[in-house]
């Protein structure tokens, strides 16, 4: 219901039309990575743990024929809890994937149930212990909050039994309201009201306090990470760095051009099935676009945006607005040896600053 | 060619009543533009003008015509703007011309800008030839239209052609009358050289091209061109006339309009209205030129990014080529920094200048409120005049203001006469009289503050009227005001370009809803920001724009970013006109605020 992107119900006989159509479109793929180093893969997106491990083995066959994976150093894949078996999650231990991301959203049963997320607290439980013993030692929890109905002081309990489970990764999201979901109507209308900020902080600043006593150290806006364990794929977005997509609803970037697949699964298994390309949006992106992307994205990331890096005309053209967004934005802007980060307080209004930097 | 088969006009009209379609319509009948080429409003070339659908600049264009006579003729036209704020321009043009076509709707009437021009035509000896268009429309009221021609220029009904340009009826009329009625001009090519400049453009190969009319001599490449207004000389590289495009010709004789290029780069050496004449036949007296018209006005532009200010210099200078009216000095302002004082004959003219600053020159604008000009009597008897309320001395210093009054004039139908009244009264007009052009159209003259009427004045009296009311002014003196400097303070700092002189009567309004407007306009920022409408020093409002909410951190994945970044980006558009004052980003609608409240 809080998800505006595209999610599929399970249909099982679907499944070998699905596996069919991704791997035509892996093997259509006409794109020059020679000079890439692929080091990570991701499956996620809607509910993918409902492909089995032999379905995946079959994709992971077909990217390992068209691409090199001898560098892959991480290997993520979503799941739900209570959707994997024991057995489900060994086998995917089994094809190498080493990196496991789920989706709690909450530890409130009223939460989950207001999220329409159909698994119980027990489920979470159980999935992370099937992941355990399945020898997963790389585990995210996703987490939301600011959703209506919920208190800090339920927030804060989350987060401690959460810690309790020495997860490797944490995100940890606001629940936003996007029109033409059920909620911005709930919202609208009245129904539910969202929580907003508490009294004398922010979710996001008391999350990020608490987060890091514990030992998670921020490294972007929502992530949160024990030593060396940052999502190395989600990085890769944040860097604007090339990534290659498959699947109904899939985004890639080679650098220049970003591109995403059609979302509805019908028409994804329909396009390829004649021959045609489920690309339906593609955009070039010009020198403004990239830098803009990267000082977007690269402000929300403690590791900032490396001035050295940008070229000219475009440094200049920041510098300006970088003098500007200094005078409005004061205490909210770190800059140090060519180096562009927010403070802390500036994290807080990371996207009005992201538009004061911009180029026009 | 003989000189008699030559006719210069200009079509004169109230704004849409229909210059630009009657226009094309002649072009069409005369083959100027082939059917390929035909496009409505052809002789406005300006986008701006095609989208607005208003004529800004007057066009010259020469049409060959074959008459029943079976004579070719010359006929030059120069299609003229409509609007009151660009009648300089139209009597430019007028003083190029022998006869003027009239065009009234035959379903508005006569209206305000009929008449101004029709009065211009007559102050420059033209023959008028009254036309009612649109009579095929079943609005029509061609009797009562009629009558108030008769009235307005004093001539018969058998000289009134009806005609509709949209439909092509009673073109060929038309034609006949400007052969048979308007004067061919006087031929004296051997007489000492005299054109008159009546515009000009600038070409970044050719410099500045004058537009001309040759009273008398001529014209030839290869003359040395020599100016009423200075000393310098040109050699004449080429002559030609106005077809759509320029086109060179050999010479321009007495009775020609047509263009001189000559190597011109000084933009201030042409100015519309001086007498061009050359070294080899040169003219001991000027032609008569015209009234200057002065700015009345006001407003400072500036450019958002500071590194623009010379493209901006350059911009007005080239700008200034084409519209005589427009004036402008170096302003500095602390709030905007380095920028423009511009001097515009009336809102409309400066909503142009600045739209063509910015399509024509590339450049991103922020304008402050426009002001009049106000004569300030100083206690040690000096007299300033003073056109930003930056400028306005203190308190102390002051012995009296006086303000700009015009004699406005309102056509409008009779059942609107009681709210027009109203309107004049509560801009503190002063009632003159009411004049009846036919039993349904009224005539009302009020004395009115410019200051007043400047702002929202025509929209208000459009809508009261539902567009029947048209206006027309002009500057009639200074007079004696109860005038106030009112000060507008961001976290208790004067903000010089949000300050507005008013009415002490209205002052304390004005500062509360000036506050509440800017309330609304300026966005949030980090910190709150306290708005403050002071009078003399003592604070009369204050009001505060709450400190922006935090951001909330959405998940951000690889399909996320396109979707982020187009925001992102359109927000940054949102931002364009924005002008740093202190540490606080202030948008294009909050400088111009005052202009959004409203006085009910």
């Amino acid at each position: 219901m809080y998800c505006d992107f595209y999610t599929i119900t399970y249909e099982k006989n679907s499944i070998p039309q699905f596996l069919n159509a991704i791997v035509s479109e892996i093997e259509r793929c006409e794109l020059d990575t020679l000079n890439w180093i692929i080091d990570t893969l991701f499956i996620g997106g809607g509910t993918p743990s409902l492909l089995d491990s032999k379905s995946i083995e079959v994709i992971l066959k077909v990217l390992q024929k068209n691409y090199d994976l001898s560098n892959i150093q991480e290997f993520t894949i979503e799941i739900n809890p209570g959707e994997s078996s024991l057995h489900q999650l060994r086998n995917f231990r089994g094809l190498g994937i080493n990196r496991i991301s789920i989706g709690v959203q909450s530890l409130e049963p009223e939460l989950l149930k207001f999220l329409t997320r159909n698994h119980s607290i027990d489920d979470i439980y159980k999935t992370y212990n099937h992941a355990r013993i399945a020898g997963f030692d790389n585990i995210n929890f996703d987490l939301l909050y600011n959703i209506p109905g919920q208190t800090i002081e339920q927030w804060k309990r989350n987060l401690e039994r959460i810690i309790m489970l020495d997860p490797a990764h944490i995100s940890a999201y606001a629940l936003i309201v996007e029109k033409g979901t059920e909620l911005h109507q709930l919202v609208h209308d009245g129904k539910v009201s969202i929580p907003g900020d508490p009294d004398g902080t922010t979710w996001l600043s008391f999350t990020t306090k608490y987060l890091s006593d514990h030992g998670f150290s921020p490294y972007e806006i929502s992530s949160f990470t024990q030593p060396g364990q940052e999502c190395r794929h989600n990085l890769h977005y944040w860097r604007m760095e090339p990534c290659l997509a498959f699947g109904p609803s899939a985004h890639g970037f080679d650098g220049h051009r970003r591109w995403k697949n059609v979302s509805s699964m019908q028409d994804y298994l329909d396009k390829i099935k004649n021959g045609e390309s489920p690309v339906v949006f593609t955009e070039e992106l010009n020198y403004k676009n990239i830098l803009n992307e990267k000082v977007g994205f690269g402000i929300r990331m403690t590791e900032g945006v490396d001035l050295k890096k940008i070229q000219q005309p475009e440094l200049s053209m920041l510098k300006l607005n970088l003098e500007k967004s200094e005078k409005m934005w004061p205490g909210c802007i770190v800059k140090n040896n060519e180096h562009l980060k927010l403070s802390e307080k500036g994290i807080l209004f990371a996207d009005s600053i992201a538009v004061d930097l911009m180029i026009g | 060619m003989k000189k008699s088969c030559l006719r210069n006009f200009s079509i004169i009209a109230h704004i849409d009543h229909g210059k630009s379609t009657l226009a094309d319509r002649l072009l069409e009948a005369t083959k100027t533009v082939s059917s390929k080429d035909m496009r409505n409003q052809i002789l406005d070339s300006m986008d701006l003008e095609r989208e607005r659908g208003i004529t800004i600049k007057s066009h010259p264009i020469q049409m060959q015509y074959n008459h029943s006579d079976e004579q070719s003729y010359i006929l030059n036209l120069i299609d003229t703007p409509g609007h009151v704020d660009f009648s300089y321009e139209v009597s430019r043009s007028l003083a190029a011309c022998e006869g003027a076509l009239l065009l009234v709707d035959a379903a508005q009437g006569v209206e305000a800008q009929t008449v101004s021009n029709a009065f211009l035509a007559i102050d420059n000896d033209l023959v008028i030839i009254p036309i009612i268009n649109k009579v095929d429309l079943a609005s029509a009221r061609i009797d009562d239209v009629k009558m108030q021609i008769m009235e307005l220029i004093g001539c018969i009904d058998d000289e009134i052609i009806l005609a509709s340009a949209k439909d092509g009826i009673g073109i060929q009329d038309i034609f006949n009358a400007i052969i048979d009625r308007i004067p061919a001009p006087n031929i004296n090519d051997d007489a000492p050289t005299r054109a008159l400049i009546f515009d000009s453009t600038y070409d970044n190969y050719r410099g500045v091209i004058p537009y001309v009319r040759v009273f008398d001599g001529t014209l030839k490449k290869g003359m040395t061109a020599q100016f009423s207004a200075h000393d310098e000389s040109y050699e004449i590289t080429e002559v030609g006339h106005f077809v759509l495009k320029q086109v060179q010709t050999n010479e321009l004789r007495s009775g020609d309009v047509g263009y001189v290029v000559g190597s011109i780069r000084d933009m201030g050496h042409i100015e519309p209205g001086a007498t061009l004449t050359t070294k080899e036949n040169p003219a001991p007296e000027p032609l008569p030129g015209y009234k200057k018209m002065k700015p009345m006005v006001f407003s400072g532009l500036y450019p958002v990014d500071a590194d623009d200010y010379d493209q901006l210099r350059v911009a007005l200078e080239k700008l200034k080529l084409n519209d005589a009216s427009l004036e402008f000095t170096p302003e500095t302002s602390e709030a905007l920094g380095f920028g423009f004082r511009c001097g515009f004959l009336g809102l409309l003219h400066m909503e142009i200048v600045q739209e063509r600053l910015e399509r024509e020159f590339n450049l991103i604008l922020v304008t402050t409120t426009p002001n009049v000009v106000y004569q300030v009597h100083l206690r040690d008897g000096s007299i300033i005049e003073v056109d930003t309320p930056a400028q306005m001395p203190l308190f102390g210093e002051i012995d009296e203001i006086l303000e700009p009054m015009v004699s406005a004039e309102i056509i409008a139908p009779n059942d609107y006469i009681g709210s027009i009244m109203k309107l004049c009264q509560k801009k503190r007009g002063k009632y003159k009289n009411t004049n009846y052009f036919s039993p349904e159209k009224a005539q009302i003259h009020y004395d009115l503050p410019l200051g007043e009427i400047i702002f929202d004045f025509y929209d208000k009296l459009k809508s009261l009227s539902r567009g029947y009311a048209s206006l027309d002014y002009e500057f009639k003196k200074f007079s004696i005001a109860n005038l106030k400097k009112l000060d507008i303070l961001i976290h208790g700092e004067p903000v010089d370009a949000l300050s507005i002189i008013c009415h002490a009567d209205d002052a304390y309004r004005r500062g509360v809803a000036l506050c509440s407007k800017l309330k609304e306009l300026i966005p949030r920022q980090m910190f709150e920001v306290v708005i403050q409408a002071a009078l003399n020093n003592r604070i009369i409002a204050r009001t505060t724009v709450k400190a922006l909410r935090k951001n909330v951190t959405a998940k951000c994945y690889g399909g996320d970013i396109t979707r982020k970044r187009k925001l992102w980006e359109k927000q940054k558009k949102g931002k364009k006109r924005m002008k740093m004052i202190g540490k606080i980003e202030i948008p294009q609608e909050a400088l111009l605020a005052v202009l959004q409240i409203d006085d009910d």
